[in-house]
């Protein structure tokens, strides 16, 4: 796939590569030379640029600027929380922005109970993440092992579980949580998350053990093992990639969850993170600033993570699906 | 005779003593711990948690009071849902009226006629009854919206809205960064006073909802050429725009209510206001001479029909005491920033000009009823008024479509 | 010792919560397995013991969060819960003396409830105008709320996304494929969307698309272009919310098309070129058909994901102005809890079920006629 690299050059002779040079140099020169036209409007030169890039090096141009599309909102929620008033409009698109200051990160500290929320999150979020790992990972080598009745139905229903719309299980949840005497309870939260992950991840890491061989565990069972000692031994090694994907999934679902939150948890007291900062930008009093210091905070470890895994991402995604 | 005294004393003695218990049993009560949803800001619950300590160390030591914050919506659908589960519901609730007929319907209050003594709030109990019945007593009266504006960019208050577009013009023409007047544009809330001005109502004579007469239309015609033609609001304002701006000073006048008093006296929080530079003033009069009129109310606390037993004697106790004793009203008034809902507290004029002059705009205020049929208004007027608002509706569709709607929506309770 | 309002105590407290319900998790769950093997293999002797006892767990938590809200939705929808019969259904509500409560569930219910997705009801009858059209029902409070232009506006909404988030997704993957520097650091950039919590990316958004002080009117002004009002227009408004759940789906389709591409074995290209196939050829005649078993489980997923995403709408603009942003899930939201709502939950309830058989139908004939998920079933 590099004809478009060729197409975009005409065959006059002279070798394409310098000819986008010369392009290139000529687009940018013109974004200069529009800006001093247009009351030295920045934005011309940017433009010229990026057309410049584009000429020389279309892929780096194209992916240079998904790439800012793609983290911009993280730039302005950093911005909004370096503000120095709590007022969320600003015509201003500096990133740093004038009279930048850190009050809105202290003030969310010691003026809400920041630190319990996301204490409160992490517990929940972590218990959810094993315990989801640990029954999707057996339920789905139930599915990619043996073919017994009841199979084809049961994967059909997971795949059903995805269609049922948000709004139609809050109503039955909250009276359910309530008959369970869970309200309030993180663990009434943790049971409904894991089930709403497991369809998911046993899909996932299905199609994952599919790809591998059963020939593996077969040897083990030769050399002695059980069924199950060679699925510990053998099959969860080799998937560690799926399985990394799946507590990504499950922490990332977790992490960032509302609305069965909302449903569940009304004391202040086991509010999660999102509870927490949604009470920040209330009707009344919005309160922008520390809404965007805790979003910051909220938002980096997990962006960190998931730019750490992005690599597991790619192979534990997909794995199971190509045979090539 | 020698008998006769004695027994006098004896009578004396006892009654002496049967009154001094009388007294300790209706003022030392056992402790409550107590759970209040309220939709006040965190200021104000502040308050409300300072009035209640006050009255657990006279009344009852060791009761502790729970504040949750909630917001209307989810105030209001946190008490259906917790209703319906049969379980959660706190010992009082703490709002405007707006939803109390929506809560009496649900089954969720219980009634106060035999608990408070109703004739205490002769202003606005009216707002919290609903089939004869009264469903929440007033900590305050008000809820009202009226004109405020920055002392510093506006010298006098505009008297009618001629005034207001010219002051308007004439402040963004000096300062192009700064705003002339913003207002909660889409929001029914601040529409409804435009229209009582133009002489309309939601109820006809019969009490049948009418949201079509001509009043209506002109409302609406006002309101979209203030944002079309006048061009004196912004493109593009909600609350919390509108509200953002004029505590920092980017906007000269705004339409609130009086809930945000107290935010806009704390030049922490508002750093372009403060008691310096906020003013308050009644609705600018309309091209008809008549001043919009805006809905009032006030916040009411409300108390669920599952609160019975010590509970209940503890929610009677502490919620009379809040809302009839003199210093506590008055107390709980100055900290908010409200007004008073009983007579025997009046506002100062000389000492607190602020509270004055919000009290002048109550003044041309209409009560708003507590009807549950009134949600059918809210929800009908306000896609039409969004479609005003961007122009691609036109008056006479506005007011024929919101009438529609709301029959569509009366038919469904 | 308190930090922010976090205290040994607290931690304490959620220790003591989370560590018995893991020991409790482990035991219960292995004696219930333990005994759920012995049951099937002794007692009922089926060779399949060992599959069903590992698929359990995941039943059990299945039937209590999702199958059995399942059937309490269908119970709810047979009922006629809204908010003036909730005394009827809870016992510590306060029962007016006029409110009849003698059924609770009925067909009739359901019938009226069903019907009121699609048409007016008036007086269990479905209503008719003067020339005797039958007349369809409001899911809101606009003449457009009708359930066909919801379901409408929804296929536009999903189709529009879907296909975006594929040939962006495509175009960007094919790019990532290439020979090219920093692609570590560009994979991990445009990943980005997908990781920052929903409820951040919407609100954020929003507030780029305010027509005074974001971000897109600033653009647009940079380069001499008239100011739109983006929430307040109804197509504007819409516009915005595709354009930013196409930005939150083009991740996903890029990384699944990049892993499939890379499983591709390049030989396969290689052959082609001496044969002489052009790049078009090439990309139809082995890339498309080698990433199929990838793609067709990716869009059936984004199709259901986008079909039913309601919370990025709801925040953005809670369906409006003038309702113009809803689509069925965010109509049924809204129905249910929104600021318009009469809690008419029975209502509620049959509309979320439509919805769901709407999608499972469209879900159904997809899958059959792209044929697409067989080896995932049959492998």
């Amino acid at each position: 796939m590099s004809t478009l690299a060729k197409t975009s050059a005409p065959s006059t002779g002279l070798d394409p590569k310098q000819l986008r040079q010369y392009g290139a140099i000529a687009l940018v020169v013109l974004g200069v030379v529009l800006m001093l036209f247009d009351n030295l409007n920045l934005g011309w030169t940017v433009v010229g640029a990026w057309l410049g890039l584009l000429v020389w090096q279309p892929y780096h141009a194209i992916l240079i600027f998904y790439s800012l599309i793609s983290i911009y909102p993280v730039l302005r929620v950093i911005s909004i929380s370096l503000r120095p008033t709590s007022g969320l409009l600003s015509r201003s698109l500096d990133i740093i922005p004038p009279g930048a200051v850190l009050t809105s990160f202290s003030q969310i500290f010691n003026e809400e109970d920041f630190v319990l929320w996301l204490w409160n999150t992490f517990a929940i979020t972590v218990t959810v993440s094993i315990v989801g790992v640990i029954v999707a990972a057996t339920g789905a080598y139930a599915f990619s092992r043996w073919r017994f009745p009841g199979r084809r139905p049961a994967l059909i229903f997971l795949l059903t579980t995805q269609m049922i719309p948000a709004g139609m299980l809050l109503v039955p949840l909250f009276v359910i949580v309530a008959q369970l005497g869970l309200t309030n309870n993180i663990a009434g939260l943790i049971l409904a998350y894991v089930s709403t992950a497991v369809p998911f991840s046993i899909w996932i890491l299905k199609g994952y053990y599919d790809t591998i061989p059963p020939d593996l565990e077969e040897a083990a069972m030769v050399d002695g093992c059980n069924r199950l000692e060679a699925f510990w031994r053998v099959i969860l090694p080799l998937s560690t990639p799926a399985l990394s994907i799946v507590f990504l999934f499950n922490f990332l679902a977790a992490w960032s969850e509302f609305l069965v939150a909302k449903v569940i948890l009304q004391d202040p007291n086991v509010w999660t993170w999102a509870l927490g900062l949604n009470d920040l930008i209330g009707t009344f009093n919005t309160d922008w600033g520390k809404y965007a210091a805790g979003s910051v905070m909220v938002t980096i470890p997990v962006l960190l993570l998931f730019m750490w895994q992005s690599k597991y991402l790619i192979s534990g995604l997909t794995l199971g699906g190509v045979k090539s | 005779m020698k008998y006769t005294k004695f027994l006098i004393l004896v009578l004396v003695t006892l009654l002496a003593l049967g009154s001094v218990t009388a007294v300790l049993a209706q003022d030392q009560m056992g402790a409550v711990n107590l759970v209040i949803w309220s939709q006040d800001g965190d200021d104000n619950n502040v308050v409300l948690a300072e009035q209640f300590q006050v009255w657990a160390d006279t009344v009852a030591p060791g009761s502790t009071l729970e504040i949750v914050q909630k917001e209307t919506e989810v105030l209001r659908t946190d008490l259906l849902a917790a209703g319906l589960a049969g379980s959660g519901l706190p010992d009082m609730v703490l709002g405007p009226n707006d939803a109390i007929g929506v809560f009496v319907d649900a089954g969720i209050l219980q009634p106060l006629d035999g608990l408070f003594d109703i004739a205490k709030y002769p202003y606005n109990i009216g707002a919290a009854q609903v089939g004869g019945e009264t469903w929440g007593v007033p900590t305050n009266a008000g809820n009202h919206l009226m004109l405020m504006y920055n002392k510093s960019l506006v010298e006098t208050a505009p008297d009618t809205w001629e005034d207001l577009i010219a002051t308007a013009k004439g402040i963004t023409e000096a300062n192009p960064e700064i705003q002339g007047f913003a207002y909660n544009l889409n929001e029914p809330f601040w529409f409804l006073p435009f229209v009582h001005g133009f002489g309309g109502s939601t109820y006809d004579a019969e009490g049948n909802m009418v949201l079509d007469s001509q009043s209506w239309v002109d409302a609406y015609a006002f309101v979209q050429n203030l944002k079309f033609t006048e061009e004196v609001v912004p493109q593009e304002c909600d609350y919390a725009c509108a509200n953002d701006l004029f505590k920092e000073g980017s906007v000269a006048m705004i339409i609130n209510g009086d809930w945000a008093i107290g935010e806009y006296l704390n030049t922490e929080q508002s750093p372009a206001l403060g008691e310096e530079n906020l003013g308050l003033a009644p609705w600018p009069a309309l091209p008809n001479g008549e001043r919009p009129m805006p809905f009032t109310a006030g916040k009411f606390v409300s108390v669920p029909n599952t609160v019975e037993g010590a509970q209940l004697d503890g929610v009677v106790s502490f919620v009379t005491w809040l809302t009839t004793d003199a210093s506590a009203v008055e107390a709980y008034a100055l900290g908010t920033s409200r007004l008073p809902a009983i007579a025997e507290v009046t506002v100062d004029a000389e000492s607190n000009p602020i509270l004055a002059a919000s009290a002048a705009a109550l003044q041309t205020g209409i009560g708003m009823p507590a009807d549950p049929t009134l949600r059918c208004m809210w929800d009908s007027v306000r896609p039409n008024l969004e479609g005003v608002m961007s122009n691609s509706v036109t008056p006479e569709d506005a007011a024929a479509e919101a009438q529609i709607a709301a029959e569509d929506c009366l038919s469904a309770l | 010792m308190e930090f922010s309002g976090l205290s040994g105590e607290a931690i304490l407290n959620t220790l003591g919560l989370i560590i018995p319900l893991l020991i409790a998790l482990v035991v219960v769950v292995l004696a219930f397995q333990f005994g759920f093997y012995q049951l099937l293999a002794k007692a009922f002797k089926t060779k399949h013991a060992l599959p069903y006892t590992l698929l359990a767990p995941a039943a059990v938590a299945l039937l209590i969060f999702m199958i059995y809200p399942l059937v309490f939705n269908v119970l709810l929808a047979f009922s006629d819960l809204k908010r003036n019969t909730f005394p009827c259904y809870s016992p510590v509500l306060r029962r007016p003396a006029d409110l009849d409560c003698s059924v609770l569930y009925s067909p009739e219910y359901a019938a009226n409830n069903f019907l009121s997705v699609f048409f007016r009801i008036r007086n269990g009858e479905i209503s008719r105008d003067s020339e005797g059209n039958v007349q369809l029902g409001r899911l809101l409070r606009t003449p457009d709320s009708t359930f066909p232009v919801l379901l409408g506006r929804t296929a536009v909404w999903t189709a529009v996304n879907v296909i975006f988030h594929f040939v962006l997704g495509m175009a960007l993957a094919l790019i990532m494929n290439q020979k090219i520097r920093f692609k570590g650091l560009y994979r991990a950039l445009i990943v980005v969307p997908w990781a920052i919590p929903g409820v951040i990316v919407a609100l954020t958004w929003r507030q780029e698309f305010h027509a005074q002080y974001g971000f897109v009117n600033a653009l647009i002004s940079a380069f001499g272009g008239q100011p739109i009002s983006w929430l307040d227009d109804p197509t504007a408004a819409f516009i915005a919310v595709i354009f930013v759940n196409i930005w939150l789906g083009v991740p996903f389709y890029m990384v699944m098309i990049l892993g499939g591409l890379q499983s591709i074995n390049p030989e396969y290209y290689e052959a082609a070129q001496m044969d002489g196939a052009s790049a078009v050829q090439r990309f139809r005649g082995i890339t498309i058909p080698l990433l199929r078993p990838i793609l067709i489980p990716a869009v059936t997923l984004d199709v259901i994901w986008t079909f039913n995403k309601a919370d990025l709408i709801f925040i953005m603009t809670g369906g409006g102005p003038q309702e113009s942003t809803n689509i069925l899930v965010t109509a049924l939201y809204n129905a249910a809890f929104g600021p318009a709502a009469t809690s008419e939950f029975g209502f509620a309830a049959a509309f979320s079920i439509i919805i769901f058989i709407i999608l499972f139908f469209f879900a159904v004939i997809w899958i059959t006629t792209s044929g697409g998920l067989k080896e995932v079933y049959d492998r």
